[in-house]
C-alpha cells in the first residue's frame, strides 16, 4: 500500500463514521462548504446578500426544514475552529504516514509545468470554481456527496453526479492519473 | 464550549481520515477520477453504502428529519463547476485546510480561491440568476 494509505474498507468505515458522529453529537448534518459560506458572510455582513437569507431566516419559509431539534447555528470562532483543527488532523495523518511537507504532487507537477506563479495560479482559479460552484450547488463531497447521496436527495444525487463527472472529464483532458 | 470540542474533534478525525484515504494527494484524486486506482472510489462508495441503512436506523431511534437538498436552478452547474475545480486543485473546501496542515503551503493559493469564489457568487446570482436555493446554506 503505496505511502500508507487506508485499504479501501477501513476509509469507508471511517469516512462513514464523521457524519453519523457530527449529526449525534453536534445534532447538525455534516457540510463543510455550509462553514465557508458562512464565514464569508460574515466577513462581509454589512450587506448579505440576499439568497443568503431567503433559505434560513424566516421561520416557515422552508417548509420541512426544521431538523427535530434545531440546534443554535454554530457561530464563526467554531467555524474557524473546524477549519484550523482539519489542518491539524491531516497534519498529524501526513506525519504518522512520513508524508510531512512533501513537495508537491509529482502529477500536479508535470501538467503544469514548475514555475510556481503557474501552478499558484492554477490553484487559486481551481480554488475559486470550487468555492463558487460549491456554492452555487449548495454543497460539495460532504453535504451532497456524503450527507445527501446516503439519503438519496435529489439534488444531491445530481450535484454529485456532475461534479464526479466534471472531474473525470477534466483528469482525461489533463491526461492525468497514470502509474505511481 | 462542549460543541466546540466536539467540532475540534470531529473536525480533526476527518481531517486525519480524508489525508489516510488520500484525498489530499493530487495524483491519487487524479487516479480516481480516471478508475486508474479503485481504491478511494470504493472508499467513498463504501462510505456511503454505510450510510443509507445507518441514516434510516438514526431516524428510526431518535426520529430525526433532516432538511431535504433539492434539485434548483444550481445544482447540476454549480456541481460541474466544483468538479472542474476539484480536479484542477486537487481539493475540496475541506481538502485545502487538510493540504495545508500535512505542509503544502502551496494550499494557500487554494484556500484563497475557494473564500474568493464563495464570497463571488452571491454577487453574481444576484445579478444573474436569482434562484431560490432550497436548501438552508448552513445546513
Amino acid at each position: 500500500m503505496d505511502q500508507r494509505y487506508w485499504p479501501w474498507w477501513v476509509g469507508s468505515l471511517a469516512l462513514a463514521s464523521v457524519p453519523v458522529l457530527h449529526w449525534l453529537l453536534l445534532g447538525r448534518m455534516f457540510a463543510v462548504s455550509g462553514r465557508f459560506t458562512s464565514l464569508t458572510d460574515r466577513l462581509r455582513s454589512r450587506r448579505i446578500a440576499p439568497m443568503a437569507l431567503d433559505d434560513c431566516a424566516a421561520p416557515g419559509a422552508m417548509p420541512d426544514a426544521a431538523e427535530t431539534a434545531v440546534p443554535k447555528a454554530q457561530g464563526p470562532g467554531t467555524h474557524v475552529l473546524f477549519l484550523v483543527f482539519l489542518a491539524v488532523g491531516g497534519g498529524m495523518s501526513a506525519s504518522l504516514r512520513g508524508a510531512f511537507l512533501r513537495p508537491l504532487s509529482p502529477g500536479f507537477v508535470q501538467v503544469f509545468g514548475s514555475s510556481p506563479a503557474v501552478l499558484a495560479l492554477v490553484l487559486f482559479g481551481g480554488g475559486v470554481l470550487v468555492g463558487f460552484g460549491t456554492r452555487m450547488a449548495g454543497g460539495c463531497t460532504s453535504g451532497h456527496g456524503l450527507s445527501g447521496v446516503s439519503r438519496m436527495q435529489p439534488g444531491s444525487l445530481l450535484a454529485t453526479a456532475a461534479f464526479f463527472g466534471a472531474g473525470v472529464a477534466v483528469s482525461v483532458m489533463l491526461g492525468t492519473g497514470g502509474a505511481r | 464550549m462542549r460543541a466546540k470540542v466536539l467540532t475540534c474533534a470531529i473536525a480533526a478525525w476527518l481531517g486525519f481520515a480524508l489525508d489516510h484515504i488520500g484525498f489530499s494527494s493530487w495524483d491519487e484524486v487524479h487516479r480516481m477520477f480516471v478508475f486508474a486506482d479503485l481504491r478511494m472510489f470504493l472508499t467513498f462508495v463504501g462510505a456511503v453504502v454505510l450510510l443509507i441503512p445507518t441514516w434510516i436506523v438514526v431516524a428510526r431511534l431518535t426520529g430525526a428529519r433532516w432538511s431535504p437538498r433539492r434539485i434548483h436552478g444550481g445544482t447540476l452547474f454549480g456541481g460541474l463547476l466544483f468538479g472542474t475545480g476539484w480536479a484542477l486543485s486537487g481539493a475540496c473546501p475541506a481538502i485545502a485546510l487538510v493540504q495545508l496542515g500535512t505542509g503544502s503551503l502551496f494550499a494557500v493559493f487554494t484556500l484563497l480561491g475557494i473564500f474568493a469564489g464563495n464570497a463571488l457568487y452571491p454577487h453574481v446570482h444576484e445579478r444573474v440568476f436569482g434562484w431560490t436555493s432550497g436548501n438552508c446554506l448552513d445546513d
